[in-house]
């Protein structure tokens, strides 16, 4: 008789541990990476053609952010965290006398909502910060260094599944706009400054769109 | 004195103007419209008109040196100028007298693809130039 109810005992100790809440993890880190388009104009390029333009709008992409959740976010509730974004991405094309390899890096803090669930999360974040633009380029077998680097904003929504307490798969669509009317370009040993260029009409908005895919880590 | 030296100043500084809206790095394209455009390689590097003055052709008779004289300023001090011998629509002619930056370059040749309507264009190559094209107006 003592034997069933010493483990009658432990049988409502193991059930009352199993029904607990999991530990509360103040923060997330998260890796992506996929696809990108380049949007709007294109400034500072070799070549202008309708073609070339438009292969040059397909690139890739990669991001790292970091959000603190803070100490209670029960599930089923929406929760306001603060957070970091850095995103990258790459877009290259060829001609025959010329080629573009534009590299481009943003970074910004973030204000994030998230919806939170039992089994995964939605999120949707904006922020503004700095994007550093470059295009290696080459005209005739010479290199030549664009650069643009101007402030930036960022619209992202995102989702994520866990399959672990502290892990998930998650995917993110990520919005980066920035404009510029200028750029400097460096040539021969020269600089120049181009103001309204003329062959991009003056220049204008242009912004990124990339759909990315990865990990998220809960800690 | 000090009204004259100001007067020369705003002149300097009038002559002097840059168009910052011209890429000097970007050959423009081959055409035949008058657009005025000149670039071409020396040395395999780019030069361009445009951004330092638009470049110019003018015809002049001087017996054996007579032809068409294409110049254009590729840098803030900078000049690239020949002589078109005998030019003619739809032929490659000569060019001589050719200099860059003060420096006597190769004579070359030059493949006229209009001249005609007040517009002198075509393409040019000799020795360390090589892609050149211009499209300019001219006076008949």
């Amino acid at each position: 008789m003592k034997k069933y109810v010493f483990l009658l005992g432990l049988w409502m100790q193991v059930a009352s541990v199993a029904a607990q809440e999991p530990p509360v993890r103040k923060s997330v880190l998260s890796v992506h990476a996929g696809p990108s388009w380049y949007l709007g104009k294109m400034i500072g390029i070799t070549n202008h053609s309708d073609a070339y333009r438009n292969a040059l709008r397909n690139g890739i992409a990669w991001d790292a952010d970091y959000y603190f959740l803070g100490d209670t976010h029960p599930f089923d509730s929406f929760k306001l965290a603060p957070g970091l974004t850095y995103q990258g991405g790459r877009y290259a094309n060829t001609h025959d006398e010329s080629s573009d390899n534009i590299q481009m890096h943003y970074i910004a803090p973030q204000l994030a909502l998230f919806m939170m669930k039992r089994n995964h999360h939605l999120s949707l974040s904006a922020g503004a910060g700095y994007q550093h633009y470059k295009d290696k380029s080459v005209v005739y077998g010479k290199t030549r260094e664009v650069s643009m680097n101007k402030l930036a904003c960022n619209l992202s929504a995102g989702g994520e599944y866990l399959l672990a307490p502290c892990m998930g798969v998650s995917a993110r669509l990520n919005w980066v706009v920035t404009s510029s009317d200028s750029y400097s370009v460096r040539y021969h040993g020269q600089k120049w400054q181009v103001n309204a260029p003329e062959l991009s009409d003056g220049g204008g908005c242009f912004s990124h769109l990339s759909l990315l895919f990865g990990m998220n880590l809960h800690f | 004195m000090k009204h004259l030296l100001l007067i020369c100043l705003l002149l300097f500084c009038v002559a002097c103007e840059e168009n910052e809206s011209v890429d000097p790095t970007i050959m423009p394209e081959v055409t035949a419209t008058g657009a005025n455009t000149f670039g071409c390689l020396v040395d395999g590097w780019v030069y361009t008109s445009g951004r330092w003055g638009l470049p110019n052709a003018a015809y002049e008779e001087r017996g054996e040196d007579s032809g068409m004289t294409v110049s254009a300023q590729v840098g803030f001090d900078s000049y690239i100028r020949f002589t078109v011998v005998a030019p003619k629509a739809g032929e490659t002619c000569p060019y001589k007298n050719a200099s860059f930056e003060n420096q006597k370059l190769e004579d070359g040749q030059v493949y006229i693809s209009r001249m005609s309507d007040g517009v002198f264009s075509g393409t040019f190559e000799g020795g360390r130039v090589s892609k050149g094209r211009f499209d300019l107006k001219y006076k008949e």
